[in-house]
């Protein structure tokens, strides 16, 4: 068994492969050079998605069946009607159905969700998200206003998350059909919507494998964890620096990793030193690693999607920057090893026991 | 007498070859401009998305040229077409 990372940059997209040891990495790229990679996503097949965008050329979904040698632009892509008035603007995240090989679900900007049952060739809105009385209220974040996290419960497929900036969380138990705002504890934000109801800035949420209706939020400002599938949320910041960040994983055993960056204004490592922080415990108490890292001063940040872990028993972290480096660990955290390359701004990484 | 049916070259940049076979030219048949920029839509579906928008409006950086002028400015807003004309989606360009 070996791993592939993808890394979707501002610039392409790049691929890592190695073997069970994960220390001896190659790599191909750029795929996909001078596009946008927001998103990527490999499901049970084999089939790597990518969501790229490009500033004169909006948005499209590409596709590699055979490993990146070759990609085709999928012809369908998620589209709102045109009487609403909403444009898609990028693809920010795209998942597989956790019991439905072929099904797909993308969250886009701007903010919605869809969901393909053909792996990509058509694409329905899952309009019951959007077509709520607030959705007027809905205000971007700095990035825009995204649907940029989409969990599905793998136990109850009918559950389902999404997170969107700068908006809130909300819940689905019907399989996307219709939605509840799960906003009342999490910090209200002064984003500019007149609704304090969805004045909220969800950065990334992830949700327990083992168990979950345990899920964990890196907030704008806050580090939160929640026991009741996501309806009440409580800080859990024991021993970090900085409440501020954009990624946070989980294991499949359970560990946490997140990288807390300076407050908004500055938004890179908040030790000034690239520093991960681990928790073992559900986020009771958290540990830096530092390990492998450059000991020098670091001024790059870590975007919301630049962080993944992999499926290994024993779990390999990739952490992705602001200023191109990817780095790997392979023993959950304990030691980091730098990816060959300086790549460009990278958005977005991804790992897959392969 | 009806216009005649011409075979126009299609310059696309690089950044658009994948839409169209791998290429940066590619040939349409049409009688008008309208009607160029309709067959160039409907033969090339892939090409359409990145060129034109969800309301088929062209895109804010897209520029269009029918030889040396840009459509956009052209008197005869659908001129019919000659033998040697072609068409060229060209990104705009500005600062750097």
């Amino acid at each position: 068994m070996g791993v592939l990372v993808a890394v979707g940059t501002n610039k392409g997209l790049f691929l890592f492969q190695s073997d069970e040891a994960r220390k001896d990495w190659e790599m191909t790229g750029p795929h996909l050079a001078g596009w946008d990679v927001y998103s990527i996503h490999r499901d049970r097949r084999g089939r790597i998605y990518a969501g790229t965008s490009h500033f004169v050329y909006g948005p499209t979904f590409r596709v590699t069946d055979d490993g990146g040698k070759n990609w085709q632009q999928l012809e369908a892509r998620p589209a709102y009607p045109k009487d609403s008035g909403w444009e898609l603007k990028r693809i920010w995240q795209i998942i597989s159905h956790p019991t439905e090989p072929d099904t797909i679900l993308a969250g886009v900007e701007e903010a919605g969700l869809f969901v393909s049952r053909d792996r990509g060739g058509s694409w329905t809105e899952l309009d019951g998200l959007t077509r709520g009385r607030t959705r007027q209220t809905w205000h971007p974040g700095a990035g825009g206003m995204c649907c940029h996290t989409v969990l599905v419960n793998p136990n109850n497929p009918s559950e389902m998350w999404v997170g969107i900036s700068a908006v809130g969380f909300f819940r689905s138990t019907d399989g996307g059909k219709s939605w509840t705002n799960h906003n009342k504890t999490l910090p209200v934000l002064d984003t500019g919507s007149p609704d304090e109801g969805t004045a909220r800035c969800v950065h990334k949420v992830a949700v327990d494998p083992k168990n979950p209706a345990k899920l964990y939020m890196q907030y704008h400002g806050g580090v939160l964890r929640s026991v009741d599938s996501g309806q009440t949320w409580k800080a859990i910041e024991n021993g970090l620096p900085s409440n501020f960040g954009f990624p946070m994983v989980v294991t499949h055993r359970g560990e946490l990793f997140i990288a807390p960056l300076k407050a908004d204004t500055t938004r890179y490592f908040a030790d000034e030193t690239m520093t991960v922080y681990r928790s073992k415990d559900q986020g009771d108490t958290w540990q830096p690693l530092r390990n492998g890292f450059p000991k020098e001063p670091s001024y790059a940040g870590v975007l919301r999607d630049s962080m993944a872990v992999d499926s290994l028993p024993t779990p390999g972290v990739y952490l992705g920057t602001t200023s191109g480096e990817v780095f790997a660990s392979p023993d959950a955290g304990e030691s980091w090893n730098r990816l060959p390359g300086t790549l460009p701004r990278i958005h977005c990484v991804r790992a897959y026991a392969v | 007498m009806a216009p005649y049916i011409m075979r126009i070259q299609i310059n696309v940049p690089s950044m658009l070859a994948h839409a169209v076979g791998d290429t940066r030219h590619v040939y349409v048949e049409a009688s008008t401009l309208t009607e160029l920029i309709r067959n160039l839509q409907n033969q090339f579906p892939l090409l359409r998305p990145l060129v034109w928008d969800d309301q088929l409006q062209l895109r804010r950086h897209i520029m269009i040229f029918l030889n040396d002028q840009s459509v956009a400015w052209l008197d005869d807003t659908n001129p019919t077409l000659k033998e040697s004309d072609s068409l060229s989606i060209v990104q705009a360009v500005s600062g750097g």
